[in-house]
């Protein structure tokens, strides 16, 4: 009985992940269509005012990736720290200001912070990208890591504060190195989201040479103006090649790091 | 005197961040939404009163885009409720090559939804594409449908791609979620003879409570985020069939630079999702956000 329900379970797990393995396959096998391999390396040698335009995009998303993810693990894992350590007026006032800005779709402010943006002359550089994206990724993050902070004990920083340790002291020496798990954790999923958002490099990075690599298929799907799905699918299978390795590399991580978003919520 | 002002220095950044490019925005947004104001120059808009909210409320487009919004989260949160909780327990049984089968159904969550609705789009596309080929294959030809392209049925394939990308979401939560239920209630379902079905229903899906209004939350606010594969799948068309909130306000203002009616909208987007939250939250008893965690009260 119980094997032959097993028998059944294992045959709709397998359908299942067949089905959800044909759109990759459909996607990977237009990129070969017409050109075969050359579709790829057509896409790799596209160029614009002499740039290779897809490393630049490439360079483009590691530089905004990378300037987002330290904006946010620095401002978040401070404010995590007061908001789970020290005493001060206003604390929660500021904790669920802080936290329902979660519910916000960034896009609400497309708006004002394209006035704000133009008027910091800020208008098309990677710090428009960086901060708008580190201010929507910012309040998950605190969440995180005040969940995290919150289980380690007081009396290991009341001790370090014996010592004389300072405040400061004690969040690094003593608080930041209990928490490398959550920040390992912070880090896999800030990487994911932020390499992978389309709304704030469409509406803020305004040509081409600042094009992160989700832009890219708006970019390669026309040739001439007609479009062109065989080197519109290749920029879609390069732009998922390094996620999927990273999601290779590290599944259980991410896995980790997305379920913590979930049950701290 | 040193004491009291660090603990603000240490939300500075956060503070600024959030409140230079979140919150002073929604203030500019109520201002701006109770003006008339084309483009940019906000010196030369005009108070209206409550003008855009009664075009906004009277606007068809604007009032199919908030009824696709809340098809997308019922059937969006069925889907990966139902779909998440099934392949969670049937992977938990640790059948052969359940690893494997874990990689592939979490996979599409790391994909960009640029990746997701491109191939996406492949597979609808009505020549070529992956579904009506294999429809033209097994001879039924008769099934073929223009699917992105006809009003009926462009919301259920950008659906479709939706539920693909999110599922695996639901397995990750509802995994976590199993991981906290106590192994020795399942031994004792079984010495009690409670068969696989019971179990599933009697102590697996009462016990996810928690996990089940974590999706809900989660589910309300993603699908009010909604925007990027109806962007890339269909940019809300055919006629508008396909359009979403975000995308109206998207259009209003990129598009015809009705920058106070895009703000009206803008607002009452964030009402939307400020009130859900809170109702979710209040109507199912879940209180656990705003820092009343549990870590929070052993410490008191």
């Amino acid at each position: 009985m119980t094997k032959r329900r097993n028998r059944i379970i294992q045959l709709c797990l397998t359908i299942g992940a067949v089905i959800w393995i044909i759109p990759v396959i459909a996607a990977i096998r237009v990129s070969f269509k017409n050109g075969g391999f050359k579709n790829y390396t057509d896409v790799f040698d596209t160029k614009i005012n002499n740039i290779l335009i897809l490393p630049k995009m490439i360079s483009n998303s590691f530089a905004v990736t990378g300037g987002t993810i330290f904006i946010v693990m620095v401002s978040a894992t401070l404010a995590a720290y007061a908001f789970s350590k020290l005493k001060f007026k206003g604390r929660k006032i500021f904790f669920v200001l802080l936290l329902s800005c979660y519910a916000i779709p960034m896009l609400c402010t497309l708006i004002p912070n394209s006035l704000l943006i133009k008027a910091l002359g800020l208008r098309g550089s990677y710090l428009s990208m960086i901060l708008l994206l580190a201010t929507a990724n910012i309040p998950l993050a605190i969440l995180i890591f005040k969940g995290n902070f919150d289980s380690i004990p007081s009396s290991y920083l009341e001790a370090a504060r014996m010592d004389g340790c300072t405040d400061l002291k004690g969040f690094l020496y003593v608080i930041l190195p209990m928490s490398k798990p959550a920040i390992v954790n912070v880090l896999v999923v800030l990487f994911i989201q932020v390499w992978n958002d389309f709304q704030i490099p469409l509406v803020f990075s305004t040509n081409p040479e600042k094009y992160t690599l989700t832009l890219a298929p708006t970019f390669f799907g026309l040739t001439q103006n007609r479009l062109d799905l065989p080197h519109l699918y290749a920029s879609i299978v390069i732009i998922a090649i390094p996620v999927v390795v990273f999601y290779i590399l590290m599944q259980d991580k991410i896995v980790e790091g997305m379920s913590i978003g979930g049950l701290k919520e | 005197m040193k004491k009291r002002i660090t603990p603000y220095l240490y939300i500075l950044p956060a503070v600024l961040l959030v409140g230079i490019f979140l919150i002073y925005p929604i203030i500019f947004n109520l201002l701006s939404s109770f003006t008339k104001w084309k483009g940019f120059n906000f010196g030369k808009a005009e108070f209206v009163g409550i003008k855009n909210y009664i075009t906004l409320i009277k606007d068809p487009v604007f009032l199919r885009d908030l009824r696709n919004c809340l098809l997308f989260m019922v059937l969006t949160i069925f889907f990966q409720m139902s779909i998440g909780l099934i392949l969670t327990v049937f992977l938990n049984l640790k059948l052969f090559g359940y690893r494997l089968m874990e990689t592939i159904y979490f996979f599409p969550v790391v994909l960009s939804s640029v990746v997701v609705g491109y191939t996406f789009l492949q597979i609808f596309e009505p020549n070529f594409g992956t579904l009506n080929t294999f429809l033209q294959s097994v001879g039924l030809e008769g099934w073929k449908r223009m699917w992105i392209g006809d009003a009926k049925y462009a919301l259920i394939a950008i659906l479709i791609a939706n539920i693909y990308q999110w599922s695996g979401m639901g397995i990750i939560y509802y995994r976590a979620g199993l991981a906290n239920i106590s192994k020795e209630l399942y031994d004792a379902a079984k010495i009690d003879g409670a068969g696989f079905w019971q179990t599933f229903f009697r102590i697996t899906i009462p016990l996810l409570k928690n996990t089940h209004v974590t999706i809900l939350l989660l589910g309300t606010i993603g699908c009010l985020k909604f925007f990027d594969l109806a962007y890339i799948m269909t940019s809300g068309g055919p006629a508008n069939s396909t359009e979403f909130p975000l995308l109206y306000l998207y259009r209003k203002f990129m598009r015809e630079s009705n920058s106070g009616l895009a703000s009206a909208a803008a607002i009452v987007i964030i009402l939307l999702a400020t009130i859900l939250s809170i109702g979710i939250l209040k109507v199912t008893g879940n209180d656990r956000e705003a820092g009343e965690n549990k870590y929070d009260k052993k410490k008191k």
